[in-house]
């Protein structure tokens, strides 16, 4: 008798133990076992688990850069370091950055709330172009349309850095939804009537010779993630969705790229990491209220864009991490690709010459590939990276392939590329829950209000073809 | 055992690597472009109109003076490569029985007898340009001075020597007389690498020439006469890219760096096809169906595929190489692919002009007899007639519609004319005269030269070593001549590049084709 009851309890302790344990195991870290469990930690291929100290180091520095370059009269950040210049997708950046900062503890909920009501100001109040388009580029001390020598100019319109803008402001609304309203009435000023067609194709303009040339400038992956971004704010971009696509080899592997000829488009075509990781940290490349085929598509080519980056440094024994990238003397700017206009690994300036010797691994890159896929191919990246930064001023822009020099330029777009993906590891998976805009928002009951239709080609809103 | 076990894992990571590419492009059991037979038998009434037609340029263009051949029509000028596309007219223009032998024999020798006389490169090789009516030397604007040489013109002169020669023994002892001649000092290295050469500031500068498909068709003129071109007649490096479902080999070597265009079209490997029968330069044997050279082969059937395929996708009637056209830029290369673009159509200097892409005549015809299939059927009914009286075939119609190229060349009238030979008597290359076992074999000049010890030229000008046969052996003893009995040059003996490795052909195509 005695001995079943003693046996029986031990049995229950037991249990009660391994339950216990279970649960500790569970809650440890701030819940960062039970996140692994609940995000499919056993089944995914990134890093998802609480910030080490020295990536907690990693995520304070390129937080600095915000502190360090936040216009006081605006709450806009520099484009680059000390450059008061700011594109939307970099506002976007900023928004993200804000956000992620908050999550990662870098900052308290007042500075939170301080800088974000600035920003919001801001962006309610945002110059707007002849075509009430948001421009592309923005002095940030005032927010005033400007061009890149800092002249006041009605520059056209992105619709490539209105969708990261967009995205942004719907990832906000999600984590603050307090603010929702307001962040609604920013994309309630913009005119898309230029900027999406009724096929659901995205349209950009740039200034020619003074005068205004609208072109489809999205190319594969930048033009799925840009349609992804309009897809949240409930417009259908449905051919952006589709671009067409072939197939070009490379170390024995096929990658899929753009089918429009560059050189009949004066369009580059280009393959960089950067359009492919992004609906990977934000949405685990599951965008809401998209087709089954075009997820299957972006995890397949996000897979094949950092495969081919894998398999160059298992056979060339080259580093690969490509992006674009900024540079402290001409060409300024450089598409660092995967692929470009016709040939691997292209390194193109913004001038479109060919710049072999100044190929990059790009920190951005670097950790989006890092967070994304935990592989010793990532690590030995990292490895090589960790260390491109100045904790004064942020990270750097990348290591360069020829020489091994720091390219010691510093941007708002790779010190938020480090927030973003820090806070994509932290958090333990894709940053979006769902990131639809819904139906009782005020965005939604504005853009469907037939009584008073702004007129803006807003979805929901009957569409007015505008006259020329 | 861990030798065994290392060459099982390359072996393992080799069907790794082909698998990454089968994933995304499974293998389809092969092109239907290997099992279109070639075309043979005598000529019909219209294909022999077609023969006739083309000579019509030789007629118009002959220079009497030199027996040499304009290039372009009216322009007194022209390369090695023109003058071997003249060779193949001349004998395709006797074994069609559209000349006869006085006219053959008429032509041969004064042409001969120029090519023996000719100013050479710094004494090395033929330039790349000749007047034809005074056999000088001169630039491309045909001003007097010399310019360089073209390694692969060379070859295909060299090719077409050796045709001649084996054809009609009676000419062996002049044209191994002008080989004997040349200086090979700079055009072949030890391990077989083809370099072309080019003057700067007045100095001569070789620098390596030829791609893909056009390196390999040069290599194997070299190699009829005993030369080692292991690094030249390899592949590698190559590349893939996808051109409508097909899986087209291009040469990988970075353009833009070394400002040599990658160009992929149908005429290296069509003369490839024609004159050696996708045979390697060793094989003796003339069977039809049979390839001793298969990666040739297989690579020769993705570039026809893929012009088939855009033909049955897009309904663009396609058959590329590079051509002249009638007005400025004046010279194209019209590509499958070129600088990584298909269906690229560039110019000398990189511009993309692809209004000026054109069906040629001579890829048309060419993809005809090598490939008997319902779509060169339409590429021959589209071309018969496309040529002037007196004047032969037009360079190419073209794709946009826009009519004929009215320009007219050597090289296309040629190559017309040695396609249709092929299918009356196959390959073009017959040995005759230097087989060995043949009761009537005697060493030629070029051998005994060769075989000589105390020969002091084939030291200095770099001619290749011959294994020696037991014919030639015998010859020796009988005229005391001292045998060679190792290479001189020291770098023949190349230890990166092995001749006989073999090719692994890739994967053919992509699924695309299986729908």
């Amino acid at each position: 008798m005695l001995k079943t009851v003693s046996r029986k309890t031990l049995a229950a302790l037991l249990g009660f133990l391994l339950v216990a344990l279970a649960l500790l195991a569970l809650v440890k870290d701030g819940g960062a076992g039970w996140r692994w469990l609940s995000k499919g930690g056993w089944n995914t291929s990134a890093r998802i688990s609480a910030l080490t100290p020295e990536e907690r180091q990693w995520a304070q520095t390129a937080w600095r850069y915000f502190v360090n370059n936040t216009q006081p009269q605006t709450g806009l950040v520099n484009g680059s370091d000390k450059q008061p210049r700011a594109t939307l997708w970099q506002m976007g950046d900023t928004l993200i950055a804000l956000l992620a900062a908050r999550e990662l503890g870098l900052l308290k909920e007042e500075e939170f709330d301080h800088r974000l009501t600035q920003l919001l100001g801001t962006l309610n109040r945002l110059a707007l172009t002849d075509t009430r388009t948001p421009g592309r580029l923005y002095a940030t001390p005032n927010a005033s349309l400007v061009d890149f020598s800092g002249q006041t100019q009605r520059n056209g319109w992105s619709a490539r850095d209105m969708a990261r803008l967009m995205l942004a402001l719907r990832l906000v609304s999600e984590w603050a939804p307090q603010y929702q309203e307001y962040l609604d009435k920013i994309v309630l000023r913009w005119n898309f009537c230029p900027v999406i067609d009724p096929h659901g194709e995205l349209w950009s303009s740039s200034i020619e010779n003074g005068k205004p040339v609208i072109r489809e400038e999205l190319r594969l992956g930048e033009s799925e993630y840009a349609a992804t971004a309009f897809r949240l704010w409930g417009f259908a971009p449905d051919q952006a969705f589709t671009p067409p696509a072939r197939n070009v080899i490379i170390h024995q592997r096929t990658l899929e790229v753009d089918a429009r000829d560059p050189r009949t488009t004066w369009q580059p075509s280009l393959i960089s990491t950067l359009p492919y990781m992004l609906p990977g940290l934000e949405f685990g490349w599951q965008p809401p209220g998209v087709e089954r085929a075009t997820r299957k598509a972006l995890r397949e080519r996000a897979k094949q864009v950092w495969l081919t980056q894998q398999t160059r440094w298992e056979k060339e024994k080259v580093l690969t991490a490509r992006a674009d990238f900024a540079l402290g003397q001409a060409p300024w700017h450089v598409d660092d690709t995967v692929w470009g206009n016709g040939y691997a690994w292209n390194t193109l300036g913004a001038d479109g010459k060919y710049y072999p010797r100044l190929a990059q691994v790009s920190t951005k890159a670097v950790f989006a590939l890092w967070v994304l896929w935990d592989t010793p191919f990532t690590d030995a990246l990292m490895n090589v990276s960790r260390r491109m930064n100045d904790a004064q001023r942020g990270w750097f822009e990348g290591r360069v392939e020829a020489t091994g020099d720091f390219n010691r330029t510093i941007t708002l777009s790779t010190n938020a590329m480090v927030l973003e993906s820090l806070f994509y590891k932290a958090h333990g998976g894709p940053l979006f829950r769902n990131g639809l805009i819904d139906n009782g928002s005020y965005f939604y009951l504005q853009a469907t209000d037939v009584f008073s239709a702004p007129g803006l080609c807003l979805p929901g809103e009957r569409r007015v073809e505008m006259k020329k | 055992m861990k030798l065994i076990c290392l060459t099982l894992f390359r072996r393992w990571a080799g069907i790794v690597a082909l698998g990454l590419v089968m994933t995304s492009a499974q293998a389809a059991p092969g092109l239907p472009a290997s099992d279109y037979p070639v075309r043979s038998g005598t000529l019909t009434a219209q294909e022999m109109k077609i023969a006739k037609n083309a000579w019509q340029y030789f007629v118009a263009n002959y220079q009497p003076t030199t027996g040499l051949v304009n290039a372009v029509n009216k322009y007194p000028s022209t390369t090695m490569w023109d003058s071997a596309s003249y060779l193949a007219a001349l004998t395709a223009a006797r074994e069609l029985g559209i000349i006869d032998k006085a006219e053959f024999d008429r032509r041969l020798i004064k042409f001969l007898a120029t090519l023996n006389t000719i100013q050479l490169f710094r004494n090395e090789l033929p330039n790349k340009v000749y007047n034809t009516i005074n056999a000088q030397k001169v630039d491309y604007l045909n001003k007097p001075g010399e310019i360089g040489f073209s390694a692969l013109d060379i070859g295909r002169m060299l090719l077409w020597m050796k045709i001649i020669k084996e054809r009609y023994p009676e000419y062996a002892n002049s044209i191994d007389n002008v080989v004997l001649r040349w200086d090979f000092s700079h055009v072949v290295d030890g391990c077989g690498t083809l370099y072309g050469a080019y003057l700067e500031n007045g100095q001569p500068k070789y620098v390596q020439e030829g791609r893909l498909g056009y390196e390999e068709y040069a290599s194997a003129g070299y190699q009829l006469w005993g030369f080692n071109t292991c690094q030249a007649s390899r592949p590698q490096p190559y590349d893939l890219a996808e051109i409508y479902c097909v899986l087209v080999p291009y040469d990988s070597r970075d353009s833009r760096r070394t400002f040599q265009h990658n160009y992929v079209v149908t005429e290296s490997y069509l003369l490839y096809g024609l004159e050696m029968g996708f045979d390697t330069a060793d094989d003796r044997s003339n069977t039809k169906n049979h390839y001793s050279h298969p990666w040739m082969k297989n690579f020769a059937d993705r570039v026809y595929q893929a012009q088939e395929n855009r033909y049955t996708i897009t309904g663009m009637l396609t058959a590329r190489s590079e051509h002249q056209l009638d007005k400025a830029p004046y010279f194209v290369y019209d590509t499958v692919f070129s600088d990584g673009f298909n269906w690229n159509t560039i110019t000398d200097k990189g511009q993309y002009v692809p209004e000026t892409a054109a069906v040629s005549l001579k890829a048309a015809l060419g993809m005809w007899v090598l490939w008997n299939s319902p779509y060169t059927d339409r590429l021959l009914s589209v071309i018969e007639n496309a040529n002037e009286e007196g004047k032969g075939y037009y360079e190419g119609l073209y794709e946009n519609g826009s009519g004929p190229i009215k320009e007219f060349t050597a090289n296309n009238n040629g190559i017309m004319l040695e396609a249709l030979m092929f299918k009356k008597s196959g390959k073009l290359l017959r040995f005759n005269t230097d087989n060995p076992k043949d009761k009537n074999f005697a060493p030629s000049l070029w051998e005994k030269k060769l075989v000589d010890l105390f020969e002091e030229n084939n030291t200095r000008r770099n001619r290749p070593f011959l294994n020696p046969t037991s014919a030639v052996k015998s010859w020796c003893e009988r005229t005391g001549t001292a045998l060679r009995t190792k290479s001189s040059c020291q770098a023949c003996q190349c230890a990166s590049c092995k001749a006989d490795e073999p090719v692994k052909l890739p994967p053919v195509a992509a699924s695309c084709l299986k729908q």
